[in-house]
């Protein structure tokens, strides 16, 4: 929220070299971004060897891992559709806040998040069904250790691999049917801001 | 005392560069889109920073480029308002009201709410969304929340421009008991003519980024000081003029347009001008008369009088127009002449009448 507050709302030098790395997951293969993580969280990694070395405890491999793939993949949504609302908010409100004597951060708590909340809700429900189904960077970090780190996905691409349809199946159409809700849900909260 | 501003504001392809000064008094800043009126509220407000200038008020320094002070929006405490989208969709009318005060006990906030809801006619709309009330109810509970803080000033945006005539009426006369009550500087934005006649006892119009002329409506409406006015003001009958020369005994000039010589008071006009100058020549419509045949004219009026031809009338609701061209020189006029006037003249189109200028209807812009 704070970068997509960042984006809307500021002017400033790498303004757009910093969206274009928030967006990257959006369009790179999970696989790639799974990649990057890896280098970043990985145990020699720029990130993972820091926290290796001082809780001697590495993310990979872990149901830490999958949660952070489905972050990084879902994250461009999410920035995505609150800069989009938050761009959205009259300018005018925003400025009649100021001259009203409210700061900042007041402004942007009373005035700009409020009338930015359908967008902000939407983007949040679409990231959520994005993360659920993540699955390509997922499998890169976390691996698929039954019980721990299979995610939905990767169990059903498990199930269809060994043959177990009849738990493949249920599992699909859950999935297809919550996915579903999402989108429906996502529609309601856009549909009266555009 | 007042307001008293020096702005110079450079964006792409527009440059604005004012200084002017008002007392606590209804400012009028009038004049076409894209002149910077706008643009001077947004600075004066804090919401913009001048390259170079001052602003201050009574007292207080908002902004000043040579000392490096430049205080924040929020501590100017102004009042803005604007043309419209200014409520919070998402708060009530009292919650909106309520938003323009500081942190006060929760009983104090409460007789403000209550004392401006009375002094703006807002009540039985406390609870309502501004999405359910009327345009003029919008801009009152805008002007309420702009001023229960007391603002140093106030700032407004072409308030009146999204509401009609009679609502109109009545916002200038609040604006009125607001100015007497406050006892603060309000500028006020507008392009539309008739708010800035009746508002303005003291009209500044910008022209291109540029205050063009400054002083009472009568200074405005009937004596441009530029061409660039007059035309700002869509006035008709402007002509260019060269003075060929004076009459010291009479006091008067003789001008010429096209071959057709004019004589004028040597007054008419701001400044003075000599024999050989190029000059604009604006004939004011409404003081223009026809003259009926066989009527005595006045000695007066013997000076400015041509001949021609109508050819054309066009009646509007109040008066009619009437297009005369001069049978030498081919001058256009168009001449407003009352309903009641134009039925004793009997007038046709291609019917060959004369006019005859008054003195009061020549006006010199050099």
């Amino acid at each position: 929220m704070a970068v997509a507050y960042l984006l809307a709302m500021k002017n400033f030098r790498g303004k757009e070299v910093l969206d274009i790395i928030f967006t990257l997951p959006l369009v790179l293969p999970p696989t790639v971004t799974g990649y990057y993580l890896i280098i970043l969280f990985g145990r020699n990694g720029l990130i993972g060897r820091i926290l290796y070395e001082w809780a001697g405890w590495s993310i990979m491999f872990t149901w830490y891992a999958a949660v952070l793939a489905s972050f990084a993949v879902a994250l461009p949504l999410m920035i995505k559709a609150t800069r989009a609302a938050i761009e959205s908010v009259d300018r005018n409100l925003i400025n009649a806040s100021y001259t009203l004597g409210h700061s900042e951060f007041e402004t942007a708590i009373r005035v700009t998040l409020p009338l930015a909340k359908r967008g902000i809700v939407a983007g949040a429900v679409l990231s959520f069904a994005r993360a659920m189904g993540e699955f390509g960077a997922t499998l890169m970090v976390a691996g698929n250790i039954p019980g721990k780190t299979d995610t939905m996905p990767i169990s059903i691409y498990s199930h269809a691999g060994s043959g177990d349809w009849s738990k493949a199946n249920l599992m699909v159409i859950f999935f297809s049917l919550m996915s579903g809700v999402f989108l429906y849900i996502a529609n309601r909260f856009t549909k009266r801001i555009f | 005392m007042g307001l008293s501003v020096k702005l110079l504001k450079r964006v792409k392809g527009f440059t604005l560069d004012v200084e002017w000064e008002i007392g606590n008094e209804v400012a009028v800043l009038f004049g076409s889109s894209g002149a910077g009126k706008s643009m001077t509220l947004q600075l004066i407000a804090g919401l913009m920073e001048p390259d170079e200038g001052f602003i201050r008020s009574n007292g207080n320094i908002f902004f000043d480029k040579s000392s490096g002070i430049n205080i924040s929006p929020q501590q100017r405490s102004l009042g803005y308002v604007f043309q419209d989208r200014n409520l919070f969709p998402h708060m009530t009318v009292r919650e909106n009201i309520a938003y323009g005060l500081k942190r006060k006990s929760r009983e104090e906030r409460d007789t403000r709410v209550d004392d401006m809801i009375r002094q703006f006619r807002l009540e039985g709309l406390e609870n309502m969304p501004p999405s359910e009330i009327s345009g003029g109810q919008k801009q009152r509970v805008a002007l309420a929340r702009a001023l229960i803080e007391r603002p140093k000033a106030l700032l407004l945006d072409e308030p009146f421009t999204a509401l009609d005539s009679p609502l109109r009426f009545e916002m200038r006369k609040l604006l009125q008991e607001v100015r007497n009550e406050f006892d603060i500087p309000v500028v006020l934005v507008t392009h539309d003519f008739e708010d800035a006649y009746l508002l303005g006892n003291h009209i500044l119009v910008y022209i291109d980024g540029r205050v063009e002329q400054v002083g009472e409506r009568d200074d405005i409406f009937l004596r441009p000081q530029s061409i660039r006015v007059a035309q700002f003001l869509g006035l008709k009958n402007l002509f260019r003029a060269k003075i060929m020369r004076k009459d010291e005994h009479l006091h008067r000039l003789i001008l010429e347009v096209d071959g057709l010589q004019f004589s004028i008071s040597a007054d008419s006009g701001r400044r003075p001008v000599e024999v050989g100058m190029e000059v604009d020549l604006h004939v004011r419509p409404d003081e223009i008369m026809i003259l009926r045949e066989g009527k005595f004219v006045k000695d007066s009026l013997k000076q400015n009088i041509f001949e021609g031809e109508v050819l054309d009338i066009a009646g509007k609701e109040r008066y009619q127009t009437v297009y005369f061209q001069t049978t030498s020189g081919n001058i256009l006029f168009e001449i407003s002449i009352p309903n009641y006037a134009f039925r004793n003249l009997n007038l046709s189109v291609g019917k060959i009448v004369s006019i005859a200028l008054r003195d009061e209807s020549l006006w010199v812009m050099s």
